[in-house]
């Protein structure tokens, strides 16, 4: 069991992972009602079935009913279903196209951070375009196993603050795998030969940083500027498409933190590249 | 009429499928234990390793009959920082390594000599492998020693002492050897043999900085610097050989050398970027 | 419609010659028992080779099972800790005894026998080494790349040469000629070339664990998504090429099969046996061999293209650029990994339906026949069977939806796959309309029956779950999905496979299996199975992804672990229950209680007509004839409650009408000799 320092439990037992993505509870309301739907199908057809079992078990005094199926039934459990069934298919249709198709007015007009992931067996290698947000310049720098992001702020109501999109190109060198965050209602397989992309935005900061604990350059980083000392807790992204044998190895952490900690650990990393750019 | 009586039908079908079946994977069974053979260690001490070329001119070390040859490798580049490798990423391995892993790619000594430089002699004598096996340890999530040698046909003991998991995929860049990708147990040990001269790399894919590379030759004439750079290859024939440095990021030198029986010879090598 | 028989095809009029003179010709002992062309012999051969073939997956599946509950790499528990701090061990020493905790538990007997000798932990790290076992030494405890393979044969078993086999091998063989009332297969030679060339495939599959020293058979997953398997690796070496082989060929008899058992189908039924006179097991044969015809080739031909990848340097899934652990792949280069998955799906999701239809149709005949009922819905049946079939060819995207695709064919594909749960549900509804106002026995193949109907509805409506693209990003390769094809094929497919068995024992082989010894064997599988595979769905929400030889070092799968341990048991103990079957199966062979009718179950189906077990061309004289439905049970005008397919139906309202003279007669189809034909 892991709770962080402000109460938050990041473990879950035995139901949905909490959600933490501006989409995930409409995708968990998918569920919900699928789950009752199902739930109330599942205990009338197999409560009638039982009943039918102790109803009609062998007696020869009662007489057998003699019946080849009836029309009108036919028809009922036919066409009910299948409304209930195309309802179901239309609700999903909009939560589908808001996370995945960019022709839909509620997918993300901007995306505020890009990131590209290139798997392997077995990492992954997560670049990060830098200081200037352009990939293939000096400051380019590549992490491994590391996506840090930067969270989505909410009001007490849920409504989001600023806008923080996170945008995921991602591909393969070797075999498919694919990027998998519980907590995001995310998965996306990364095939190589080809550039993919998918999109989250983190509501929920991986520590929940007062503005005093805000990272600066110099008072949160060892001395090469690689060891993140306060970052302690982060979500956990596992590969789901089998890899080889070291599929189940394949963790990535997530750190969702306030865009001024972001930043900061990016102006450090982006600056250490830059220099070993330039000096080698 | 019972034209088909019953027991027979199910007896025989039945005792048909199961024998084809067992034949058939009793056959591969056979098989596999050759092959098992082939790469097991016991195997090594047969003499059945390395091929033809070991029976018929196995050669012997003759003490009476060879000098030595000792050296140093320095560094003439532009100083080098050693670069810390952020385990941050993999939980386990930032737990299971006591101390900072570094980048092991070029290791510089404090007195600017070279560490991890392979020095051998090249020649197609062949010896017999000693009985005892090479180790190569995985602890703290980086392979101990980064850089070691062995003779074709001796036991190699590839070891994880880490309660993580590492998986063991070595590359030859020679065309004898085969590849191979495995899981270590955690800890465990497991053995291999190779063939025949290689320069094999070593690498555990779930934890991409953990490199080792293995030297496999025929004969027991090679040395791998330590953190003083120094080299010393003993019982070596005398006459002239070529003496070969090789490193994984700078490549590789040779001169000739000439051995006395009895006497030492020194050899220097420079290395830059 | 036509509602006449065709005529009968050459075949026929052979095997009539044989039914005049039978007895007289004896074939050799290798023709009649091994190298037959009867296609009773030819499904008993089916039947055999898969017994022991499910066994072999079934061990797999306990390995599989197994590995996930104990993993290496065990730690000691909190209150383990604890205890050893109250017994006064601490810094080195308590390190040290963590360091030393033995948690790893190797498979029972065969994990040293295949892994080498178990070491304690200390051992280990005193640089001890066991004796090496047949795959290599790891302690006893199967490594990660043998992890990949147990699942992937496991799967590769299961399908190939299990449950496609059982239900158009074995059923499909034994039942279809005989419900029709045929002499035998249109292309009795073909069928037993289908037999063998099945057989070799199996053989292939078994080689695959002896080809490499280390046991690596195919350790790609039975989707075999290449780049993964289309290029040659240590993990992926010559097994995962005999694999291949051994898939096409198994697909080669697959076709072979299908091809014989349309024709039969279309044109040997018996005088009378119209298309929607005939039983719903071989109108389920006939639907589902008309998708292996379609679907299969494509199957075979994508396994020939991974083979080209693999051994003949084209590229007809590798992308440029592909580089394995620093070694560039010099053939990749202009191919699709996607292309792989649609060719693949194209064929794997329509089998999905060659595995779960052939039981419907089994299990839709059983209920008929054990609560005396007609039928409820027979042509709605009939038609659902064909839209699941039908619909079963546009849904194959729906295990591409995290792939990347447009988000427009995404919604296709969703759509389509909700749309098939629709026939699905009218199969369900109308099991429960025949069990309405029935006579209900519970007999083991009834019992079988509703297991089935009980646990497909589960399979079924968690299909929705996964049908429903947005929330099928979730569950995707995790737990839900493994839950839900072991509903739908293991307790629904091989839940038919046993109601098949028990319900036609007595026919194959004349004694009867014993009652006793089903129930419990019905009882104990239901119950560990439901054990084994209904925590899947909740581990499954949870988010544990499939394929995963450890769940170590994740914090979010680690409540999971009691749970895993849990279903272990239970699969253990499955696996131990089947010995019930197994021993009821074997020893009523031998001991069985003869059977002392040739219709025991008061059956109206072709197959009770004739002699018990039936001779070689089905009917001694000509084939009977079909005067009727096949369902007619419990007729108000009759005095019995069935009326079998070969007796016209005045001769049994006759029988009704005058019961004191006519009570010999109407027993009379039981035991009796079947009537003379129409014409």
């Amino acid at each position: 069991m892991q709770v962080r320092p402000d109460g938050f439990d990041v473990t879950w037992k035995w139901w949905l992972p909490p959600a933490h993505s501006s989409f995930g509870d409409d995708v968990d309301l998918l569920f919900y009602w699928i789950f009752w739907i199902t739930m109330l199908t599942f205990v009338g057809v197999e409560g009638l079935m039982l009943y039918f079992c102790f109803k009609y078990r062998r007696n020869p005094a009662r007489k057998t009913i003699y019946t080849k199926g009836s029309h009108s039934l036919e028809v009922a459990w036919t066409v009910i279903p299948a409304v209930i069934l195309v309802a179901l298919g239309v609700a999903s249709a909009k939560t589908w196209a808001t996370t995945k198709d960019p022709a839909n007015p509620s997918f993300p007009q901007e995306f505020q951070t890009t990131v590209k992931i290139i798997a392997e067996q077995f990492a992954w290698k997560v670049t990060y375009p830098g200081n200037d947000k352009e990939f293939g310049t000096d400051d380019d720098f590549t992490e491994t196993n590391i996506l840090n992001v930067p969270f989505e702020p909410t009001n007490a109501d849920g409504e989001v603050i600023t806008e923080e999109n996170v945008r995921v190109l991602l591909s393969s060198k070797d075999v498919i795998h694919s990027l998998f965050i519980p907590v995001l209602r995310v998965k996306q397989d990364a095939v190589p030969g080809f550039l993919g992309n998918v999109w989250f935005d983190c509501q929920r900061a991986t520590y929940a940083g007062p503005d005093g604990k805000h990272l600066t350059a110099d008072s949160k980083y060892s001395e090469d500027g690689r060891t993140l000392v306060d970052w302690e807790e982060s979500y956990e992204i596992a590969c789901a498409e089998l890899c080889g044998l070291g599929h189940s190895q394949m963790r990535m952490q997530l750190k969702a933190v306030p865009r001024a900690d972001w930043e900061a650990w990016v102006k450090v990393k982006s600056d250490a590249a830059k220099a070993r750019a330039a000096g080698g | 009429m019972r034209y088909l009586p019953s027991r027979w039908l199910s007896i025989v079908t039945a005792a048909t499928c199961v024998a084809a079946l067992v034949v058939a994977c009793g056959g591969g069974d056979s098989r596999s234990r050759k092959s098992i053979r082939g790469r097991a260690p016991e195997a090594a001490s047969t003499g059945s390793q390395g091929g033809g070329a070991q029976a018929s001119g196995v050669k012997t070390i003759d003490p009476a009959n060879s000098g030595t040859i000792t050296g140093v490798v320095r560094w003439a580049g532009a100083a080098i920082k050693p670069i810390a490798l952020d385990l941050s990423g993999n939980p386990d391995c930032a737990r299971v390594a006591k101390e900072t892993v570094y980048d092991e790619t070029l290791v510089v000594n404090a007195d600017d000599t070279v560490c991890n430089a392979l020095v051998s002699i090249d020649t197609a004598d062949v010896y017999a492998p000693p009985a005892e096996p090479a180790i190569v340890d995985q602890v703290g999530c980086k392979y101990v020693p980064h850089v070691f040698a062995l003779m074709a046909g001796q036991s190699l003991k590839i070891k994880s002492s880490d309660a993580t998991l590492h998986n063991v995929h070595y590359i030859p860049l020679g065309d004898v050897n085969q590849e191979d990708n495995f899981a270590m147990p955690a800890p465990g040990v497991r053995e291999r043999v190779f063939e025949s001269n290689d320069w094999i790399k070593f690498k555990c894919d779930v934890h991409p900085w953990m490199v080792a590379w293995c030297a496999v030759r025929t004969h027991p004439f090679f040395a791998v610097t330590g953190t003083d750079g120094k080299f010393t290859l003993n019982n070596v024939p005398a006459g002239t050989h070529k003496l070969v440095l090789k490193h994984e990021s700078l490549g590789e030198q040779s001169v000739s050398i000439t051995v006395e029986v009895g006497k030492v010879a020194t050899q220097e090598f420079t290395l830059k970027k | 419609m036509s509602t006449t028989a065709a005529a009968p095809a050459p075949g026929a009029a052979t095997h009539a010659d044989h039914g005049a003179g039978h007895g007289h010709h004896e074939m050799s002992f290798l023709r009649k028992w091994v190298f037959s062309t009867d296609h009773k012999v030819i499904g008993l051969q089916y039947l055999f080779a898969c017994i022991f073939t499910l066994l072999l997956g079934g061990l797999l599946a306990l390995m599989v099972r197994w590995q996930i509950a104990y993993p290496a790499g065990a730690k000691p528990s909190a209150e383990q800790v604890q205890e050893w701090k109250s017994q006064g061990l601490s810094g080195a020493k308590l390190d040290e005894a963590i360091a030393n905790f033995d948690g790893d538990k190797p498979f029972p007997i065969l994990g040293e026998l295949l892994w080498g000798e178990e070491l304690s932990k200390a051992d280990v790290n005193a640089g001890m080494v066991g004796e090496p076992g047949l795959f290599g030494n790891s302690n006893g405890m199967m490594p990660a790349e043998w992890y990949n393979v147990a699942f992937t044969m496991h799967a590769s078993v299961m399908i190939f040469l299990v449950i496609i086999p059982m239900l158009t091998g074995a059923f499909g063989n034994w039942v279809i000629p005989l419900q029709i009332g045929a002499k035998d297969m249109a292309f009795p030679f073909l069928n037993g070339l289908s037999f063998w060339t099945w057989l070799s495939a199996a053989l292939i599959l078994c080689l695959s664990f002896f080809i490499d020293p280390a046991g690596i058979s195919a350790g790609a997953g039975w989707t075999s998504y290449p780049p993964l398997s289309g290029v040659v690796t240590p993990t992926a070496g010559p097994g995962q090429t005999l694999w291949c082989i051994g898939v096409i060929l198994g697909g080669t008899s697959s076709i072979m099969g299908s091809l014989n058992y349309i024709t039969t189908i279309v044109n040997l039924r018996a005088p009378g046996m119209s298309l929607f006179r005939m039983p719903l097991t071989t109108w389920s044969a006939f639907i589902t061999s008309i998708l292996q015809l379609f679907a299969t080739p494509v199957l075979s031909s994508a396994m020939a293209m991974l083979l080209f990848d693999r051994h003949m340097g084209t590229s007809f899934f590798l992308p440029e650029g592909l580089n394995f652990s620093g070694v560039d792949i010099p053939n990749a280069g202009g191919g699709q990994v996607i292309l792989w998955q649609h060719i693949f799906w194209f064929y794997s999701h329509p089998a999905v339906y060659i595995m779960i239809l052939p039981a419907m149709g089994i299990v839709s005949d059983i209920i008929a026949v054990w609560s005396r009922k007609p039928i409820f819905g027979y042509r709605p049946m009939v038609y659902s069977m064909s839209a699941i079939a039908g619909l079963g060819f546009v849904v194959w995207g729906h295990h591409m939806f995290q792939a990347g695709m447009n988000p427009v064919l995404g919604t296709t594909f969703m759509i389509s796959t909700i749309m098939i749960a629709l026939p699905s549900a009218v199969k369900v509804f109308n099991w429960l309309g025949t069990l309405w106002g029935g006579q209900i026995t519970f007999s083991p193949p009834l019992l079988f029956a509703l297991g089935f109907v009980s646990m497909f509805v589960i399979g079924g409506l968690s299909g929705i779950y996964m049908a429903n693209a947005p929330f099928d990003i979730f569950i995707h390769d995790t737990y839900f999905i493994v839950a839900h094809i072991h509903y739908v094929l293991f307790t629904g497919s091989v839940m038919g496979i046993f109601a098949g068995i028990y319900h036609w024992y007595p026919k194959m082989f004349g004694r009867h299996m014993s009652d006793g010894l089903g129930k419990l064997h019905f009882w104990l599988t239901f119950v560990f199975m439901n054990g084994v595979f209904f925590p899947m769905h909740i581990i499954g929400l949870g988010g544990y992804p499939r394929r995963y030889a450890s769940f170590r070092g994740y914090d979010f799968l680690a409540p999971y672990e009691g749970m895993n341990v849990f279903m272990t048991i239970c699969a253990m103990a499955l696996g131990l229950c089947q010995i019930v079957f197994l021993f009821n199966f074997f020893w009523s062979l031998l001991a069985g209680k003869k059977v002392t009718s040739d219709n025991p179950w008061h059956a109206n189906s072709l197959e009770w007509s004739t002699t018990t077990p039936p001779p070689h061309g089905n009917w001694i004289g000509p084939v009977p004839t079909a005067y009727h439905g096949p369902y007619e049970y419990s007729h108000p005008n009759c005095k019995e409650d069935y009326a079998p397919q070969w007796m016209p139906m005045q001769r049994v309202y006759a029988d009704a009408a005058a019961p004191a003279t006519a009570a010999p007669g109407a027993s009379g189809a039981v035991g009796a000799p079947p009537p003379a034909p129409a014409h």
